[in-house]
């Protein structure tokens, strides 16, 4: 009896957890559609309608954020214009673009326009600017080289985090511990484009190990994920040996060991299982991240993956993708975030979910 | 169970590096490394270096070039124009069919044409004096982009299909055909560049059946009559092709499929050719210090390549505006800026230019006067011209952000201006503004740009860069506004003469008058490079066509 209802009480709480991450969904679409095609138009008013520039928050996204304008006179073009002109070409002449935006939808007003984005997103009618791709199968197209990619960075964020972390714990404030904090801190400061040349140019291109990029495959994917690997896996040692410690204080590992069991087991076993529940939260939403593209690894090493595909569609102003590369962003986050509650249920029966 | 399972996955790694410990080579198999993907592979829309290479793949026109840049037959099995220049007559050969099976007929190439006028194609063929020049070509282009505005609803398919029906009966009366087997083209005017723009991918044989099919997405889904056909296209990844066993030319193409991976940078690029992971390099654009270690590195020596652009590299110098108004003054520019300096900036990978037309060009001329580095000559040409520095109020000089020579030669013309007393300004842009400003009329005092050509005939240079007819108010390709009543009557002349010596002898003679009117600075001739590795036969520069794949081969 008393477990049934225990069961009940976790649908519930899923159910909660699936609507809330529905409603992000829902606030992550409006935000990007907005920013993309009412944004800019807010910002160009305000230019115009003054006579002089307006330096606030505003004006600074899009002048970041969007290709600057060729000349002050197309000041007052709508981003839906501009998206039309791009597809028309140079010599497109205004029945041609005006053709155009009637084709793709794009001289509605936002709300229908906002409603056919949505509608499209869900029916994977959603289409790409630049060719015939739908958003939705690009984006799955590529999603496995972003997967086996993920896989191995993570795999090597565990694989040294937690031999480093068990070595570090019992040794701390020793010398070998604090040089390794210290090395552990310089791994997570490098930044990856910079890390991800040299790795390509001294392992791959110099000495030969490793494929130096060029496409997915097994054999270029090393030097990516050990790119990604090296920071994650110095942070993951930080993060692991800060539990440890708080771990190895606990009584319960005094009693272990007052019980004779070796040093290795009383680490291995009872320390490391408690040490890593925390963990998981993190690694749950690292993983969504790295599944949802990494630009500058992608790029240096030419692996084809939802990163690249989503600096290629902003390069190219093709805003179908660059929306449906967010969304799906968001939506490998939020799901990310109702696993972790769940294998938090899993593995430490004292977490409950509530709504 | 936890602490275990992130040790399966680290097994994977070292798995992944045994199985696949490095790429093998089949022979055969040509593989290629590009930056950019493939922007279309629709011969209507093909107009760039990234789409080109590869519609020519898979689509065949009726002429196309020869080793030398001279017009051959292709799909044509005879070719012949009127006394007048203003009809072209083709017969078709029997052998040439679609992937489909379809035999390849006349009817394909009007199609071809057709499509391009429709403005609903968005192609940018439809601006070609060229094309426009066929007798009926407006109206067409009229009538046809009527009927699309017409349409309300372009997600209903019935429309889409009533509007295709419409668009069938519609004809380009300019383009006459007679049966499967006969073309004939008629022209408004005579032009002796036709040849020339139906070797562009805008006219290639087009099955219309296949358009039809696809709509928007014939692109992806091509069906042409070249050695090659499509297996694969992952967008910015991978673009595959494989032989076309009924190509026309039986001993062509000489490698069975080709491997092109996208999203290379020209760094990886160069690193995968040195490991011998890819066949063939351009390194036209590649980093100067790459660039140097690869040319001078023994090992690669026998197996670079090296041709001419086919461009110009030029300063424009605003003749409507002061003080360029003044022949001499742009006389004393030429003589003031240090051309070899500026050609230097690429590493080598230039000639310094006299005039316009580049090297390789038809109608090229060595003899063509020059003018050598003179500061002196350009200050007493000053002198006499009168002009007075005014370096509160300097000129401006507008250059692209794109190529990193571009901003070493504004620093480097700065320089050499100052020193016969001219000062200048300058002012970096991005590349689609400053091309948008040098077309403006009285917009631009100075600017560094480039020209391209289209098609290896020197009407493509000075027709297009010095006739006052390519002056416009807002898109004007003569950037220097350059105008002179001769040099029109001549280039004028050239373009309606058959007679080919005596067409190029009236070019040289325009291209002397324009280079002494100092219309512009000349500055160089970009050099294209490219290697291959030893494995590698038949790879060639083309003075047209920036690859032609089917001529190379692949040994064990």
């Amino acid at each position: 009896m008393a477990s049934s209802f225990k069961g009940a009480a976790f649908c519930r709480a899923l159910l909660i957890r699936l609507g809330r991450a529905l409603l992000t969904l829902w606030f992550v679409s409006l935000i990007t559609f907005g920013l993309i095609f009412i944004a800019p138009l807010v910002g160009r008013r305000a230019v115009n309608f003054k006579g002089q520039i307006h330096i606030g928050p505003y004006f600074y996204f899009v002048r970041m954020h969007l290709p600057p304008l060729v000349s002050g006179k197309d000041a007052n073009v709508s981003p839906a214009d501009m998206m039309a002109n791009t597809m028309a070409g140079p010599h497109g002449d205004p029945d041609t673009i005006a053709n155009i935006k009637r084709d793709r939808g794009l001289d509605q007003p936002y709300p229908v326009q906002y409603v056919m984005f949505v509608r499209d997103a869900l029916t994977n009618n959603l289409r790409s600017y630049r060719n015939e791709d739908k958003v939705l199968s690009a984006i799955l197209c590529r999603f496995p080289n972003s997967l086996i990619l993920a896989l191995a960075s993570l795999s090597i964020y565990l694989g040294v985090a937690i031999p480093l972390g068990l070595f570090t714990a019992p040794r701390a404030g020793s010398r070998l511990d604090r040089s390794a904090l210290l090395l552990g801190l310089i791994a997570i400061s490098i930044p990856t484009f910079w890390l991800g040349r040299l790795l390509q140019y001294y392992l791959g291109y110099r000495a030969g190990w490793f494929g130096v990029g060029g496409g997915a495959s097994l054999y270029n994917l090393p030097l990516p994920a050990l790119t990604l690997g090296i920071g994650g896996a110095a942070y993951y040692a930080r993060l692991l040996h800060a539990n440890l410690r708080g771990v190895l204080s606990q009584d319960y590992i005094r009693a272990a060991r007052a019980r004779g069991l070796s040093e290795p087991l009383v680490l291995g076993k009872h320390a490391l299982k408690n040490a890593l529940i925390p963990l998981v939260t993190i690694l749950g939403l690292d993983f969504a991240s790295l599944l949802s593209g990494l630009i500058f690894t992608e790029k240096i090493f030419a692996w084809p993956g939802i990163g690249s595909l989503a600096i290629d569609s902003v390069v190219n102003l093709d805003s179908p993708m660059i929306m449906g590369t967010v969304l799906f962003s968001a939506l490998m986050v939020v799901t990310a975030n109702i696993l972790i509650d769940i294998i938090y249920r899993l593995v430490d029966p004292r977490v409950r979910l509530e709504g | 169970m936890l602490r275990r399972w992130p040790l399966y996955l680290l097994a994977l790694l070292p798995l992944c590096n045994l199985a696949c410990a490095h790429q093998s080579r089949a022979p055969g198999v040509l593989r290629v490394a590009v930056e950019s993907d493939a922007s279309t592979l629709d011969p209507a829309r093909a107009y760039d270096t990234s789409s080109i290479p590869w519609v020519r793949l898979l689509y065949r026109g009726l002429v196309d070039y020869d080793n030398d840049a001279n017009i051959t037959n292709e799909v044509a099995a005879a070719r012949k124009v009127s006394p007048d220049g203003k009809s072209y007559w083709f017969k078709l050969r029997h052998d040439v069919y679609f992937q489909s099976g379809r035999r390849v007929v006349a009817e394909d190439f009007r199609y071809a044409l057709e499509r391009v006028l429709d403005p609903a194609t968005v192609s940018d063929g439809l601006a070609l004096p060229g094309y426009l020049n066929i007798v009926g070509a407006g109206e067409f282009s009229k009538a046809t982009g009527a009927l699309d505005t017409k349409i309300t609803d372009a997600s209903d398919p019935a429309a889409r299909q009533k509007l295709a029906q419409h668009k069938r009966l519609l004809h380009l009366t300019g383009i006459e055909v007679r049966g499967d087997d006969e073309i004939i083209y008629h022209l408004n005017h005579a032009d002796a560049t036709f040849y020339n723009y139906l070797s562009l991918p805008f006219a290639y044989a087009i099955p219309r059946e296949t358009v039809e099919k696809w709509g928007k997405g014939f692109s992806e889904h091509p069906n042409g009559c070249g050695p090659f056909i499509l297996d694969e296209w992952v967008h910015d990844a991978t673009l595959r092709f494989s032989k076309n066993p009924h190509y026309f030319h039986p001993d062509l193409p000489k490698c069975e499929r080709i491997d092109v991976q996208m999203g290379n940078s020209s760094t990886l690029q160069i690193m995968r050719f040195e490991q011998g992971s890819i066949d063939v390099l351009n390194i036209s654009d590649a980093f100067p210090p790459d660039f140097l270690r690869l040319t001078h590195d023994p090992r690669w020596q026998p197996y670079i390549l090296h041709a001419p652009m086919m461009d110009i590299r030029y300063m424009s110098l605003n003749c409507e505006l002061p003080p360029f108004k003044d022949k001499r003054v742009r006389q004393a520019v030429n003589y003031a800026i240090d051309h070899a300096r500026i050609a230097s900036f690429v590493a080598g990978r230039a000639t310094v230019a006299a005039g316009p037309l580049p090297p390789g060009m038809p109608g090229y001329n060595p003899n063509l006067f020059h003018y050598e580095h003179d500061p002196a000559k350009a200050k007493e040409l000053l002198q006499q011209a009168g002009y007075k520095d005014d370096p509160t109020n300097p000129l401006v000089l507008w250059y692209p952000t794109v190529e990193a020579w571009y901003e070493k030669a504004a620093q480097s013309i700065k320089e050499d201006l100052k020193e016969v007393g001219i000062t200048v300004n300058l002012k970096p842009v991005r590349y689609p503004e400053i091309k948008a400003a040098a077309g403006k009329r009285k917009t631009l005092q100075m600017g560094l740009m480039g020209w391209i050509q289209d098609f290896p005939d020197p009407s493509n240079f000075l027709d297009i860069l010095y006739n006052t007819k390519s002056i416009t108010e807002t898109a004007s390709q003569n950037r220097s506004f350059y105008s002179n009543p001769q040099v029109d009557k001549l280039l004028d002349a050239a373009a309606v003469e058959l007679n080919r010596p005596k067409r190029l002898g009236l070019y040289q003679q325009a291209e002397s008058m324009i280079v002494h009117d100092a219309a512009q600075v000349f500055l160089f001739h970009t050099e294209r490079y490219a290697m291959h590795q030893p494995w590698i036969t038949g790879y060639t520069l083309h003075p047209m066509w920036s690859q032609r794949y089917e001529y190379v081969g692949a040994q064990p």
